[in-house]
């Protein structure tokens, strides 16, 4: 049996494979006309001067208490930076417009649009901050930049933070178990096994969450004296709610695998469930990646709605913390806090999540999805 | 083997797929032992449909499939055991995507026929060099040609040491300069007397490696034969249409 032919092309091992000629940053830059360098030059200054320069002059001023603060933006300093990048952002715009005409090269031309389009950016962020700037800086810095105020509650927040994380994770856990379970049950050919699958996806995701934790906790678990405590009946419903939604995700995900896998795993003497397990569930579980990511990191945010069975210091999270301390202070910069908390807890997942995507990706080649 | 010695044996087997879409009406079928049978027909004339029936991946609406001895037909027949015994290799390959080529053969060899690990691999390998196709163990699906990839799957089914062999218009979906591959392995198979039952376009084929030819057309079996006598001298109307346009 010969393996040459039709071997060569696929075989990694024939031979060194060849990269794509080098069309990196430093590629792009050697590419540029002076026209296109000027653009890109002044587009990316104006937006850095933006951020940078602000930051600067609040970090000169000081950045507690808010009398600083409110200082620092109604400074002649940072009116200077503000018009500043505007002025770069205006002649990045004109520079690449003229750049994009003259352009020899993709290269040359890419760098023209891209710097017009940072100018352009830097313009908006500028002007955005420069409208700002007009209005009662030292009430909105007083209500919400008050961040002297927020070193009293670190631990509290800290603590907060690890309640959302707790709550989403073990919710999310419960509910791709549940989830599993339940899209094989929606797509069993037995009726008497897809009804009340179907009974339960439809339920959970046609009812608000906070209907949910309320009828759970108020209805079942007072009504019925049951001795449960708050964050089991959270972590339930939680758990019940992402269970509903991951079962249409794998639902959708198994759904998509050819009926030739099916098939095959079947006709080499394979039951049901084995098929299942062995070939369809290992392909459906990579392609559902994304959309059971999408539903965690809504599950992360949703966590909050907890608030609403009455929580115990030690039982907050990010939400009811900020609400908490708002109360008390009347302030509402610990709200910024708790945004920042749930970007520090979404951000870093999703890139953790599309990096395991990416792993499992890897040999698959020629697996479209 | 079934009682009147042959190992398949379909006996008045129906299929519709709707109320108005009978696409088998009444095939009666005895393959022997050693027999290479090719079944040929125009599209759409069921010839498919017939051989999924033989391994039940389509179930008959009604008839008998007796299959070395077991009534496959019958609800009390162990179908996944039955089926360790018919290798079936399709016309899109289903391979497994996530599984490298080893792991494709290794699969069913340890979840199905429970072999150790050692074993399994040793059986895999033994095959993919059957099939020419040894030094691409650890190559994905994706990483492999459709010839390659058409070889792997028939080293897949071969490893489970079936007595029946249903080839389903395997080399359709392969580009001209990979057909041969591919057809060079089956015919080894045929030369070592596995039997065979394979549906094709390839009339060459057919004539070179068939024991015996199965016109049908509307879910019928129109005329059966010896392949190079039938080519030369169809003795049905519509088998001479058809041989006319095909050939």
């Amino acid at each position: 049996m010969s393996t040459s032919q039709g071997a060569a092309a696929a075989d990694p091992r024939s031979d060194e494979p060849r990269r794509p000629p080098d069309r990196g940053l430093r590629h792009t830059a050697r590419e540029q006309t002076p026209v296109s360098a000027l653009a890109l030059a002044a587009g990316a200054g104006g937006l850095v001067l933006v951020f940078a320069g602000s930051v600067a002059v609040a970090t000169a001023y000081g950045w507690t208490p808010t009398e600083n603060l409110t200082e620092a933006i109604t400074s002649p300093a940072q009116l200077a930076v503000l018009l500043g990048s505007i002025g770069l952002g205006v002649l990045a715009g004109v520079a690449g417009l003229a750049g994009m005409r003259t352009a020899r090269t993709k290269s040359a031309r890419e760098g023209s649009i891209s710097g017009a389009l940072l100018g352009l950016q830097a313009i908006a962020l500028a002007g955005f901050l420069l409208w700002f700037r007009g209005g009662d800086v030292e009430r909105f810095a007083r209500q919400f930049f008050d961040f002297a105020l927020l070193s009293d509650f670190t631990d509290r927040f800290l603590r907060a933070a690890g309640n959302t994380v707790i709550l989403a994770l073990t919710g999310e856990a419960i509910g791709i178990g549940l989830g599993l379970l339940f899209s094989v049950f929606a797509l069993s050919s037995r009726a008497v096994v897809r009804a009340p699958a179907r009974a339960y996806i439809n339920f959970f995701r046609g009812t608000p969450l906070l209907w949910q934790l309320s009828f759970f906790f108020f209805g079942i678990v007072l009504g019925l004296q049951l001795d449960v405590g708050v964050y089991t009946v959270a972590i339930l419903v939680f758990g019940l709610n992402a269970g509903a939604y991951s079962a249409e995700i794998f639902r959708a995900g198994i759904q998509s695998i050819e009926r030739g896998q099916f098939e095959a795993a079947r006709s080499l003497g394979m039951s049901y469930l084995k098929a299942l397990r062995l070939v369809i569930l290992p392909q459906a579980f990579r392609r559902v990646i994304p959309p059971l990511t999408n539903e965690f990191v809504i599950l992360i945010k949703d966590t909050s709605l907890v608030v609403v069975l009455g929580l115990t210091l030690s039982q907050q999270e990010l939400l009811s913390t900020a609400r908490d301390i708002y109360a008390q202070t009347f302030n509402a910069t610990p709200f910024l806090a708790a945004a920042a908390g749930y970007l520090a807890i979404t951000l870093p997942m999703i890139r953790a999540v599309t990096w395991l995507e990416r792993r499992l990706r890897s040999g698959l080649t020629g697996i479209g999805a | 083997m079934n009682s009147d010695g042959s190992l398949v044996r379909l006996e008045g087997v129906h299929k519709w797929f709707a109320e108005d879409l009978h696409v088998l009406r009444g095939i009666d079928l005895a393959v022997s032992p050693g027999e290479v049978l090719v079944v040929i027909g125009p599209s759409g004339s069921g010839k498919s449909t017939l051989l999924r029936t033989i391994n039940v991946l389509e179930e008959p609406t009604e008839g008998r499939v007796l299959f070395d001895g077991v009534d496959l037909t019958d609800i009390r027949t162990d179908l996944n055991a039955a089926r360790t015994g018919i290798g079936i290799v399709f016309q899109q390959f289903n391979l497994f995507p996530h599984k490298t080529a080893l792991g494709n053969i290794t699969l069913a060899l340890r979840s199905v026929l429970r072999l150790s690990k050692e074993e399994a691999r040793r059986r895999a390998l033994e095959q993919l060099a059957q099939v020419g196709l040894d030094d691409k163990a650890d190559a994905h699906p994706g990483q492999l040609s459709g010839g390659q990839q058409q070889r792997v799957a028939i080293a897949r089914a071969l490893a489970m040491q079936p007595k029946l062999m249903l080839f389903d218009e395997v080399t359709s979906a392969l580009d001209p300069e990979l057909v041969k591959e591919v057809l060079d392995v089956m015919q080894r198979l045929a030369a070592e007397g596995m039997t065979m039952v394979i549906v094709t376009h390839e009339m060459g084929f057919a004539r070179e490696v068939g024991t015996r030819l199965l016109f049908i057309d509307h879910g019928q079996i129109v005329e059966e034969g010896e392949p190079r006598e039938m080519f030369a001298n169809p003795g049905h109307e519509r088998t001479r249409q058809f041989l006319a346009q095909v050939l």
